[in-house]
């Protein structure tokens, strides 16, 4: 029941946009700014980079509204949007996404020792700041976006089982991070 | 390949979704939706279908900052040197040509100015208490506020008062939006603080 009223609301919304009304993209923006600015600025690790690819984005989607075909919600498929550039803004600074040679040297299955973190957001997210942006751009998305490997396989234009196994390498060197800045903060 | 990550001992993935929304922390700058704004395609269509709003002809209407917002540094230097006096006149003026040209705009935007000086007294109530944020706060009116008076000086003299009304009605919607939403973290914050040793615990 929730779930109708929600998709209603939001439909309601984007119509109003399709007609050019101003004021309908002016709630969206307001739902929608602040999430997806934090999905781009943890991408891109920067937030100057992460607020241009915001303007972009919305204003892509406002011009582009008569595409959206409702398969999936307007959220979903701006944060699409959102992260498409991001990733575009990623690769113009020539960052390496994936690297599957290193990959396949020092890949091990090991347990993690996660009980001896101590678990803090301000630790997590300086961890996730000081990781190199192929690491950070699958655990984000993995992690904090929701997409499984199938999907993020398919954003990044990689194998399934690349996308698994640099989950895991990031995610090591995150819990890695984790651990030596115990005695720091 | 077994999937770690889907383990439920895993304890990273679930920090994350137990604290999904405090890392979200940063927040757009305040111009952000101007710049968004200026840089749309007009359709003519910008103001909203309301039922108290009659639309009696079409008027090909453009973002008001696109040509305005220009202007908003020289009048600043106007607006700064004679403030006083300014203020008390064009309030009038405006009153009296809006009640001329779009009588229909008239008690809307009396109302819409009153609940922006109530909310902005409520939000004030803060200052003491949050002053970096009741600053930042005041900085995200800044910009609108700018726009708005430089609307206003333009008024008297421009070719299309309708139009320039509009635009005048559709900041203070901007306005009001702004100051709802940061009412709204006000109440949040405020929520957030009762819930405070609650909250430490569960960390």
């Amino acid at each position: 029941m929730e779930q109708t009223l929600y998709i209603d609301r939001h439909l309601h919304l984007v119509e109003a946009c399709r007609r050019g009304e101003r004021k309908a993209q002016y709630e969206l923006y307001r739902l929608y700014a602040k999430a997806m600015l934090n999905v781009a600025v943890r991408i891109l690790n920067h937030v100057g980079e992460a607020e241009d690819v915001l303007q972009e984005a919305f204003l892509d989607a406002f011009t582009k509204i008569h595409e959206f075909k409702q398969t999936s919600t307007f959220g979903a498929w701006l944060k699409q949007i959102v992260i498409n550039r991001a990733l575009n803004q990623l690769r113009q600074r020539k960052a390496v996404l994936l690297d599957i040679e290193a990959i396949e040297d020092d890949f091990e299955e090991e347990t993690y020792d996660e009980e001896e973190i101590q678990w803090e957001i301000g630790r997590v997210q300086q961890a996730l700041e000081l990781l190199p942006d192929g690491f950070r751009t699958v655990l984000s998305l993995y992690l904090f976006e929701g997409y499984d490997h199938e999907e993020i396989a398919d954003i990044l234009g990689v194998a399934e089982s690349t996308s698994r196994t640099q989950y895991i390498r990031a995610k090591k060197r995150l819990l890695e991070l984790l651990k030596n800045s115990k005695y720091e903060i | 390949m077994t999937d770690l990550s889907k383990k439920p001992s895993n304890r990273l993935e679930r920090f994350v979704r137990d604290n999904r929304e405090v890392f979200d922390m940063h927040e757009p700058s305040d111009d952000l939706w101007l710049k968004i704004v200026t840089q749309l395609p007009t359709t003519g269509n910008e103001m909203p279908q309301q039922e108290d709003i009659v639309h009696t002809r079409v008027v090909q209407f453009r973002p008001p900052w696109q040509r305005y917002w220009r202007y908003a540094a020289a009048i600043l230097v106007f607006v700064s040197i004679g403030w006083g006096y300014w203020r008390v006149q064009t309030m009038d003026e405006t009153g009296s040509i809006v009640r001329t040209v779009a009588p229909q705009y008239s008690k809307q935007m009396v109302h819409y100015t009153d609940l922006i000086e109530t909310k902005r007294e409520e939000i004030k109530q803060m200052a003491n208490e949050e002053p970096d944020l009741y600053k930042n706060f005041a900085q995200e009116l800044i910009r609108l506020e700018y726009d708005y008076k430089s609307l206003q000086a333009e008024l008297p003299q421009t070719p299309n008062q309708e139009e320039l009304i509009r635009a005048m009605m559709q900041n203070l919607q901007v306005q009001l939006d702004v100051l709802n939403q940061q009412l709204s973290i006000i109440q949040k914050l405020n929520e957030a603080k009762q819930n405070h040793g609650k909250n430490m615990q569960s960390i």
